[in-house]
């Protein structure tokens, strides 16, 4: 179980790298699919399939959109040589970056035994124990989410409505038309 | 459907046919997953992506002309607009039965509040379409 | 160990943010830091030989308390996944616009060209 989840988190990693590292755009955008794809297995490795679903399916909504905001245009590849001496400072300063994330790991349970075994006064601990007579929904995610956490769950609609809302105003086609007008004039 | 219209949008007919048989499948597979998100793995916002997705093959492989026909831009803009006006109206009616002294945290009976999620996602659908003017 | 490995995949998006100049490239590594920290949180409420959070009906209450996995951090999760495919959505739209105005996806091109 957990040589596995190395396995897929090492797969994953190497997507990231390639994904990173390629000069071709559309390859690129491929790789972060089998990326998504990758945490999407983990996630049900770690049983949460609620969350398996919709990192596939918000995934496969995230590829099309990339596709198709990379596939149309003409500049597919990348031009232009790296500087090597800001890529070494930087990956330096990113080694320093994960030795000091280690050590926050080191406060951290180990894996396999969440807050809710040593927390007696855990929030989750009574969404456990008391959520199907409280809400009904036999599915504790959907009852968190939609009955105890309801209001967080509105304000993620909000975000999500503006988001679309600002992409819809961005990509809008007449404001573009009248701004070349009023250019042309 | 009109095919003969629309050859010279979309894709070749291999995708056009198995899109035919599996769209009205994905759909169908959206909407169960909404209607049983407190029973099985799922819930609204999984399933109303699902039925987005439904759209977003059909604009790929028809093209935008069809995918519009069958779902105008301004029903999905409704739609959308309508589902989180839902969702803030039944958040308000949480909001008076705690004024009205009924300080439970439980809210709300889940399947008309994972329902109105199914909308606010279709605008996805929109968003999808757009760029590809 | 898992963790660290976590923590990998977070520095691999981060260097992609820092190093690349290509809009696109910064875009994707910066979904690539999202997975990171989802997969963080979720393995945080994993526990050992633990089961799905859906209650069945043939086990019982006691039984199911001391074995499920922490639903929390999964309804969260749910939350920030669906909040990252909108900022997706909006910052690939950003960088359309960026393209058709600049015709490149250059950040550093797009400073030279501002004047």
């Amino acid at each position: 179980m957990i040589e596995l989840l190395g396995l897929l988190l090492i797969f994953m990693i190497i997507g990231a790298i390639i994904a990173v590292e390629t000069r071709d755009l559309l390859a690129s955008v491929i790789c972060v699919g089998a990326v998504g794809f990758g945490a999407s297995i983990a996630f049900l490795l770690l049983r949460a399939p609620d969350v398996a679903i919709i990192q596939i399916v918000v995934e496969v909504l995230v590829l099309v959109i990339l596709i198709r905001a990379t596939i149309s245009r003409d500049l597919t590849a990348i031009s232009g040589d790296r500087e090597f001496f800001g890529m070494v400072v930087a990956i330096v300063l990113l080694f320093v970056v994960f030795l000091f994330g280690m050590r926050v790991f080191e406060h951290l349970p180990p894996f396999g035994q969440p807050a809710i075994e040593t927390l007696a006064q855990s929030p989750a601990r009574v969404y456990i124990e008391s959520g199907l007579r409280d809400t009904g929904a036999a599915n504790l995610v959907t009852s968190v989410l939609l009955d105890y956490r309801a209001y967080d769950t509105l304000g993620e609609a909000t975000v999500l409505f503006t988001a679309i809302l600002g992409a819809l105003a961005i990509l809008r086609k007449k404001a573009r038309k009248r701004k070349e007008d009023r250019e042309e004039e | 459907m009109n095919g003969e219209k629309n050859q010279q949008s979309g894709m070749t007919t291999i995708v056009r046919t198995v899109c035919r048989w599996v769209v009205g499948c994905i759909f169908l597979f959206g909407v169960y997953i909404v209607l049983y998100g407190h029973l099985t793995p799922g819930g609204g916002f999984a399933g109303g992506v699902i039925i987005a997705c439904a759209f977003v093959l059909l604009t790929l492989s028809f093209g935008k002309e069809v995918s519009l026909t069958k779902l105008s831009k301004g029903v999905a803009s409704e739609l959308d607009s309508v589902g989180a006006l839902m969702f803030l109206i039944i958040a308000l009616l949480g909001m008076w039965t705690i004024w009205g002294g009924n300080s439970s945290p439980i809210l709300f009976r889940n399947i008309i509040l994972v329902w109105t999620f199914i909308s606010s996602v279709l605008a996805v659908f929109l968003y999808v379409t757009l760029p590809l003017a | 160990m898992l963790y660290a490995l976590c923590l990998l995949l977070f520095v691999v998006g981060l260097y992609g943010v820092v190093t690349k100049k290509n809009v696109i490239k910064i875009v994707i590594s910066l979904v690539i830091m999202g997975y990171a920290v989802n997969l963080f949180l979720i393995m945080l409420g994993y526990r050992e030989k633990g089961v799905a959070p859906i209650i069945d009906q043939t086990t019982e209450a006691a039984k199911f308390a001391q074995t499920s996995v922490d639903p929390l951090p999964q309804a969260l999760v749910l939350t920030a996944i669906v909040i990252g495919l909108g900022v997706t959505a909006l910052m690939v739209a950003i960088c359309i616009r960026l393209y058709e105005r600049y015709g490149t996806f250059d950040i550093t091109e797009m400073r030279k060209l501002k004047g």
